[in-house]
């Protein structure tokens, strides 16, 4: 990487957390640390709310699932905007009312004590997880493309977060969210750009789009009702609504940056400006991942994209060579086929289309004996696409912007849930408890009790970053470690706001059923017994809860009248 | 900390059409959906 590459890394990235400290320097209380004074218009709510959302994952897992299976993981987003309306009815004017700092301490007062602390504890272990996943990701794959030391990268974006998260606290996270979400649009806008550059002379965006259409990329919209299919509209509008009901409603690193709103109204719009942007946006970076596999047409893209993160040699091995020899051959072939394609021979593409199917199985085929060979090698290097492209297409200097983009996008999103996690154990936990045993309010040591436990979630989250492993797709995996513990919450919440006749002892027996039957879904989902998308788990928990909280209300009602006519 | 604020403190004083808003955003996600349709049936191979 050249110098002017690091400089703007660097200066991007030392802007941002400098801008965030210093302009929420004055904050010397638990309420301007933790809710931000009440400060924040709709913009900010809004920009916040989508950095949170949005991690380094995002932008460097999205494009990589485009490139390999289309445009449909769009529809993992539709039930997005029903659930900002939903929220903004049923769940904002609560949250409001009662003036409180998390969305657990309604349950308190709704339920009792116990139900808050369990759906908080749930709410913990899930985020205090997936805050490590979100270090842990961007780390991996820019260690292993850049040759960065994997530990040390892990534990700079950890260090960063905790600076500024600790020093301004949810303000600083809100207001460096907002530069953060400018830094990554702009750069995934000139991405966008100089991946259109990449084609040849003569080739433009509907040529690609065209392109991609007739290799089968552009089947945005699945209506087959077909359950073991991981993104379709209904597990979209069904799944997809439960989750998003319970991330932004429910989920404290949510929560956390509507309650900063100035009024009512002000959080309302942002929750609005989410769900206007969020499906656009997906659209935009999934199209981007479109227009790389177009790139990758005419210039010939390598057969594995996490080359480094092997130590053999494809000389060492006769089959990996004569693979190769094969993809190079195939490769030429297709080009030959695209060349006509595009000089008006309409029938060509039946050939394009042959010799990518045999392309994708030649690298198929390539990085299963790569895997048998080296056990070491990671598979899926699906997450490795975009950047590998960013690395080898992009002019000097915009290289350093993109990796700030993807900078920017692990800390906006650990931030938030540095921030959350911290208000949580605070707020839910220790002065909970404190109070409990009569002490007075200090809301000194308060404040500083909550900053100690955003250096303590940050050194957490950088320990599970260093131990954590590669799964699946890294995007995939923080929303499915989501779907095991979200459909719990939102399940507690439904009960909280429409069942009213449902007390605290059937809601935490309920809880926990559901918590166990979702994990016990997914275990069965995992060993191959059952096929079921994880989308599904959200629905699934919600409704067990509520069925097992009626249930059991019923019986235990019935119980206490029995035991009173006795 | 929990504390009940009276009602109208809380609800915004000027008349924003909320329901307008909800409406208009259902619309919007239709009409991508519907877009996103018209895309997929068009390139379906």
């Amino acid at each position: 990487m050249s110098w002017i590459d690091w400089s703007v890394l660097a200066g991007t990235l030392l802007l941002i957390v400098l801008y965030g400290s210093w302009k929420t320097r004055k904050n010397r209380n638990l309420e301007a640390y933790l809710k931000g004074n009440n400060s924040e218009g709709w913009m900010t709510i809004g920009l916040s709310i989508m950095a949170t959302q949005a991690s380094a994952i995002t932008f460097l897992s999205t494009p990589g699932k485009a490139y390999e299976s289309g445009m449909g993981f769009v529809q993992f987003y539709f039930g997005l905007p029903i659930a900002m309306v939903l929220i903004s009815i049923f769940f904002l004017p609560i949250y409001y009312r009662l003036k409180v700092y998390t969305a657990y301490e309604y349950l308190e007062g709704r339920f009792d004590g116990r139900v808050r602390s369990l759906t908080a504890l749930l709410f913990l272990i899930s985020r205090g997880l997936a805050a490590g996943i979100t270090i842990y990701a961007p780390a991996i794959i820019l260690s292993t493309l850049l040759g960065w030391n994997l530990q040390l990268t892990c534990v700079l974006i950890g260090i960063m977060v905790i600076i500024y998260t600790v020093s301004g606290g949810s303000r600083a996270v809100s207001l460096t969210q907002k530069w953060q979400m400018a830094v990554i649009m702009i750069g995934m806008i000139i991405a966008f750009y100089f991946v259109l550059e990449s084609f040849p002379d003569g080739v433009g965006f509907t040529d690609g789009i065209r392109l991609a259409g007739q290799l089968g990329k552009m089947e945005i919209v699945d209506t087959s009702l077909n359950v073991e299919s991981r993104y379709t509209i209904w597990s979209g509008l069904t799944g997809g609504l439960f989750l998003f009901i319970s991330y932004f409603g429910t989920d404290q690193s949510q929560v956390q940056r509507y309650l900063g709103g100035k009024t009512l109204k002000e959080s309302r719009l942002g929750l609005m400006f989410n769900g206007l942007m969020k499906i656009p946006m997906q659209f935009f970076i999934l199209l981007i991942g479109i227009m790389v596999f177009v790139s990758f047409q005419f210039n010939k893209p390598p057969i594995i994209f996490n080359e480094t993160s092997t130590t053999l040699e494809y000389s060492q091995d006769d089959s990996l060579q004569l693979m190769r020899t094969q993809y190079d051959e195939n490769y030429e072939k297709k080009e030959d086929a695209i060349t006509a394609y595009f000089s008006g021979e309409t029938d060509a593409i039946k050939n394009v289309r042959e010799y990518q199917v045999m392309q994708d199985s030649l690298r198929k085929s390539y990085k299963n004996k790569l895997s048998r060979l080296d056990g070491s090698y990671e598979i899926k290097d699906g997450d490795y696409i975009f950047l590998s492209f960013v690395l080898n297409y992009l002019p000097v200097g915009l290289i350093g912007l993109l990796l700030a983009v993807i900078f920017s996008a692990a800390m906006s999103s650990t931030a938030g849930e540095l921030n959350a996690l911290a208000s949580t154990a605070t707020i839910d936990f220790y002065t909970k408890y404190q109070n409990k045993k009569g002490r007075e309010k200090n809301d000194k040591k308060d404040l500083k009790v909550s900053k100690l436990l955003t250096v303590s979630w940050g050194g957490l989250a950088i320990i599970v970053a260093l131990t954590a492993g590669l799964f699946e797709n890294l995007i995939e995996l923080v929303n499915i470690l989501g779907s095991l513990f979200y459909g719990t919450i939102l399940g507690v919440f439904l009960l909280a706001f429409f069942f009213k006749n449902v007390k605290a002892k059937a809601t935490l027996i309920a809880a926990i059923i559901g918590q166990l039957s979702v994990l016990i879904v997914h275990f069965l989902t995992a060993y191959d017994i059952i096929d079921l998308g994880y989308l599904w788990y959200n629905p699934i928990g919600s409704l067990i809860v509520i069925i097992a909280g009626l249930i059991l209300q019923t019986t235990l009602t019935n119980k206490t009248e029995t035991n009173k006519t006795e | 900390m929990n504390q009940e604020l009276p009602q109208n403190k809380t609800e915004e004083t000027e008349k924003t059409n909320w329901t307008a808003w909800y409406i208009g955003l259902i619309g919007f996600l239709v009409l991508q959906i519907a877009i996103y349709l018209w895309i997929s049936n068009s390139f379906d191979t």
